[in-house]
């Protein structure tokens, strides 16, 4: 470049001034301010009022949940107070209907020391025993209600065939 | 030779007169205009706005040199003079009043935002740019002449930015926006002294940066 063509800084910046925006960027410009003052016409709500209704709302929900629990709290105490009031009662004012002579006798041989060690033993027994099934339940045999022949044939829960040939094998199925 | 000077002097006195009652029915016009928004005419400061937009706009965006948020900063600038109009009263000119919002917001804005933003430029309206200017471009076709400006309004703009704001705004105000020291020291509430330093400072570091495309 031609040193003695090149412009002064003054004028340079002189071209600033020169930038301007078109006719179209100040009608958005108007429109937009506009719409920005209108929003300033819209009464804010005082800093207090967002707390307030903060608390509001949240003392609505804790309220709602403490008298929840106080209701749920209420009718386990109330039912736990009936059943230990009826084991109480009953303790002290015992039905005498509902024990028969047998139960009595009962009582008099618990009370019966040669006799513990017996029930001490048959539980042991009955426990062994009791490890010692195998139940199937797919395998236990059903009686078909609308038929004839009893029959003790095992019904398979997962036979589609049995299920669909007889309802009643079906409905057995389902309740194993 | 006398007669000529007299009547030179009076035609000059005249003519200061004329410029001052100009000046001070400018601010009185604005007064006139804010004391009728603040007695509720509302719609009244839609004339301050159509009247300090441009030049406001034109400060907040050689500051900022962003179109985008120079058009934010110039709506907040005049949605913030409108909310506080009532507490203007009248000691210091409007024309001040609000370019020293415009600049405080513009100084607010430059320190907040941390990274560099994209620099832009606007499209140069040809009538208005300087004689001298011209004359660089005169040899020039227009696909060179175009070229040339875009690259000078880039260079220009970089260099502005690599001022601080304080400088960056005294340059602005001083060679764009034509104003004087005193209202410069008014806008920017320091002394003239101050701005005449800045000034000289902020220019000398604009022609180390421009020197490849300045004489």
């Amino acid at each position: 470049m031609d040193n003695k063509k090149h412009p002064s800084l003054e004028d340079l910046l002189k071209l600033k001034k020169a930038e301007q925006p078109d006719d179209l960027f100040w009608e958005k410009f108007d429109s937009k301010l506009q719409a920005r003052a209108l929003q300033t016409f819209i009464r804010q709500e005082p800093w207090y009022y967002n707390i307030a209704s903060l608390v509001n709302k949240y003392v609505l929900s804790a309220s709602m949940a403490c008298g929840l629990i106080f209701m749920l709290g209420m009718a386990l105490y109330l039912n736990l107070g009936s059943e230990r009031n009826a084991f109480l009662s009953e303790l002290a004012f015992p039905n005498e209907a509902l024990l028969s002579a047998e139960e009595l006798v009962d009582y008099a041989v618990v009370g019966n020391d040669a006799l513990e060690k017996d029930y001490a033993v048959e539980i042991i027994s009955i426990k062994g025993a009791s490890e010692a099934y195998d139940f199937e339940a797919d395998a236990i045999s059903v009686a078909i209600g609308d038929t004839v022949d009893y029959s003790d044939a095992p019904v398979y829960a997962s036979s589609d065939s049995l299920r669909i040939s007889n309802q009643y094998t079906q409905l057995a199925s389902f309740a194993f | 030779m006398k007669i000529s000077k007299t009547i030179a002097n009076e035609f000059i006195s005249d003519a200061k007169k004329s410029v001052g009652n100009a000046i001070v029915s400018n601010r009185d016009l604005d007064w006139a205009i804010v004391q009728r928004v603040q007695n509720g005419e509302v719609s009244a400061f839609n004339q301050l706005v159509q009247k300090y937009r441009q030049s406001l706009f034109s400060i907040i965006y050689n500051m900022t040199g962003n179109r985008e948020d120079a058009t934010d900063i110039t709506q907040e600038v005049f949605i913030k003079a409108f909310q506080s109009i009532n507490r203007f009263r009248g000691q210091a000119s409007f024309y001040t009043w609000i370019y020293r919002i415009a600049v405080n917001s513009s100084i607010t804005f430059i320190k907040k935002a941390k990274k560099q933003r994209f620099i832009n430029y606007e499209t140069i309206d040809e009538t208005l740019v300087s004689s001298e200017i011209l004359e660089y471009f005169t040899a020039k076709t227009k696909t060179e002449k175009g070229a040339l400006l875009t690259e000078l309004q880039e260079k220009l703009n970089e260099a502005l930015q690599k001022l601080s704001p304080k400088h960056r705004l005294v340059v602005i105000l001083h060679e764009v926006e034509g104003m004087n020291h005193k209202s410069i020291a008014d806008i920017m509430k320091t002394s003239e002294g101050t701005v005449r330093s800045r000034l000289h400072y902020a220019k000398k570091m604009l022609q180390s940066f421009l020197q490849d495309y300045i004489s």
